[in-house]
């Protein structure tokens, strides 16, 4: 996750502790010494889903499925990544809001302490349900919009989600609960990006999550609907450019790029151009520290039924399910060769990754996009939109 | 004598959208196979394709074998000694049921679930 507003406007935001869905409250420096030593755990609490959106990356659908962890499993689950040092736990699905046990998981997070925060469709949501989840202690709610409302109706499959999702937030936002906004970039709803913005911001939403098309889940079925890298760059240079037009007019939004580190090197060479090569430096050493695709990392998954994955998006394969051990064991696995490969991974990668000046920086990208378009573990992530001249360095490209 | 542990089955299921096939690599022939996690294919051959993705950098051998027809016993339970799961030995254990089922009812403020739209 790559602050476009902390790097470009230097807003400091309630995520600043962390690079992911976190809400923290402090107003500390993003720029640590130290890189995040346990992961951010997504766990997706079920596969039921009231919509059923074409990029899911969980393939969730209409009913639960066999296995889903229990009220107890879950909070046994839970005191386990307390234990470890996970210092968020982000409820997802499926649609989370769909379990009735959520306030009590949240609580029992909360409690652990660990840092809740909740990724949702929004439009379950209602006034008594978004006060009963804030005073269980969750600290931020992610609600997913894909486009201005008919194109978000047709990604998402349901007429009116939109609407739904606003009242959502609305209702969020009253029961005053951090609230952004989650959308996922790709050329059905690119055309849309200025106009959620504006319409959001006057809902009161100051928090915007974009997110790259990552190819897993119904996301593998809609590769050709992702953008070509050069509208993927266009996209980009576009929130850049509105982000600090809001920040210029006074408008403090948070503005996020996720899913794709090409994005770091894109925000120096922005910031280059635009800002000066000092701004451009204190970009990139930052991003040396924090930045870099998380994948095996800085980000793991526990889905439905208990499987361990790399991220939220690599459900094709687990490490490891937390019924047969605890999630720290599977985690800290040495012996597993893909997780010790993948956290020493710049050594390996090929391709134009190999040479890139900034290969510390992104590591190589989605691993996952790689393996899905090339079959290649350590091959170049096909949605790198840097230029070979910014990949050489030394020489400028227009933006 | 050698004091017996006592294991339970863990029969709950591994799949989520399709079959999952448990993993298990070697390096060299002189080494024991690991368990390395599951892969989610509707067969073997696309399991063993799968696998081959992650795996064929580093394993000489790799086996996958179906997630649903491996019996798990364990002295170790999720959710400890109350909760833990029913064994069941019987057919595929991807279609079992799950050991202790949520009751999901509809409430003022979620209309729309299991709606399927």
């Amino acid at each position: 996750m790559i602050s476009i507003s902390k790097l470009l406007c230097g807003l400091d935001a309630e995520s600043d502790g962390l690079r992911y869905d976190a809400a923290d409250e402090s107003a500390a420096d993003q720029i640590t010494e130290r890189k995040q030593h346990r992961p951010v755990v997504v766990w997706n609490t079920t596969k039921q889903c009231n919509l059923y959106c074409s990029h899911c990356y969980a393939s969730a659908d209409t009913e639960t499925i066999p296995g889903e962890l229990s009220t107890a499993e879950g909070k046994a689950l839970l005191d386990q990544l307390a234990d470890f040092g996970v210092p968020v736990v982000l409820f997802s699905g499926g649609e989370p809001l769909v379990r009735d046990d959520l306030p009590e998981l949240v609580a029992h997070a909360s409690d652990a302490g660990l840092r809740p925060v909740l990724s949702t469709n929004g439009t379950l949501i209602t006034e008594e349900n978004a006060r009963e989840l804030k005073e269980a202690g969750l600290q931020y709610a992610g609600v997913s919009v894909d486009g201005l409302p008919e194109r978000n109706d047709a990604f998402r499959g349901k007429e009116g989600a939109f609407d739904a999702a606003v009242r959502g937030i609305e209702a969020c936002l009253d029961a005053g609960l951090k609230t952004g906004l989650r959308y996922t970039i790709t050329e059905r709803n690119a055309a849309d990006l200025e106009g959620v913005i504006d319409l959001l911001v006057d809902v009161g939403v100051d928090r915007f999550c974009f997110y790259h098309l990552d190819y897993g889940g119904r996301g593998k079925g809609i590769v050709d609907a992702d953008l070509e890298p050069a509208e993927k760059r266009e996209a980009v240079r576009r929130l850049c450019d509105l982000t600090r037009e809001y920040h210029d007019a006074g408008e403090e939004i948070e503005t996020l790029l996720v899913g794709n580190y090409a994005d770091a090197g894109y925000l120096i060479e922005y910031a280059d151009r635009q800002l000066g090569s000092d701004h451009a430096e204190r970009i990139r050493a930052y991003l040396e520290r924090n930045g870099g695709d998380p994948a095996g990392e800085r980000v793991a998954d526990v889905d439905p039924v208990g499987n361990v994955h790399l991220t939220q998006f690599w459900q094709g394969y687990s490490l490891g399910n937390v019924r047969e051990r605890p999630f720290g064991d599977i985690w800290s696995d040495d012996a597993n060769p893909l997780l010790g490969a993948l956290r020493n991974r710049e050594g390996r990668l090929t391709g134009r990754c190999a040479d890139c000046q900034y290969r510390s920086l992104c590591r190589g990208g989605s691993r996952l996009r790689a393996l899905t378009v090339h079959e290649d573990l350590f091959a170049p992530d096909p949605q790198c939109y840097l230029t070979e001249a910014e990949v050489r360095g030394g020489e400028q490209v227009p933006l | 004598m050698v004091e017996k542990a006592t294991r339970t089955e863990e029969a709950a299921p591994r799949a989520t959208t399709e079959r999952r096939f448990e993993v298990f690599v070697r390096e060299a022939a002189d080494e024991p196979l690991e368990h390395v996690g599951t892969v989610a294919a509707p067969d073997p051959d696309t399991a063993h394709e799968e696998a081959g993705k992650l795996f064929a950098w580093y394993a000489r051998d790799v086996w996958v074998c179906p997630s649903g027809e491996t019996h798990r016993y364990s002295t170790y339970s999720l959710a400890g000694e109350g909760d833990e799961v029913e064994a069941d030995s019987g057919g595929d254990s991807d279609d079992r049921a799950p050991p202790e089922p949520r009751v999901y009812e509809e409430t003022e403020g979620t209309p729309e679930v299991g709606d399927g739209a």
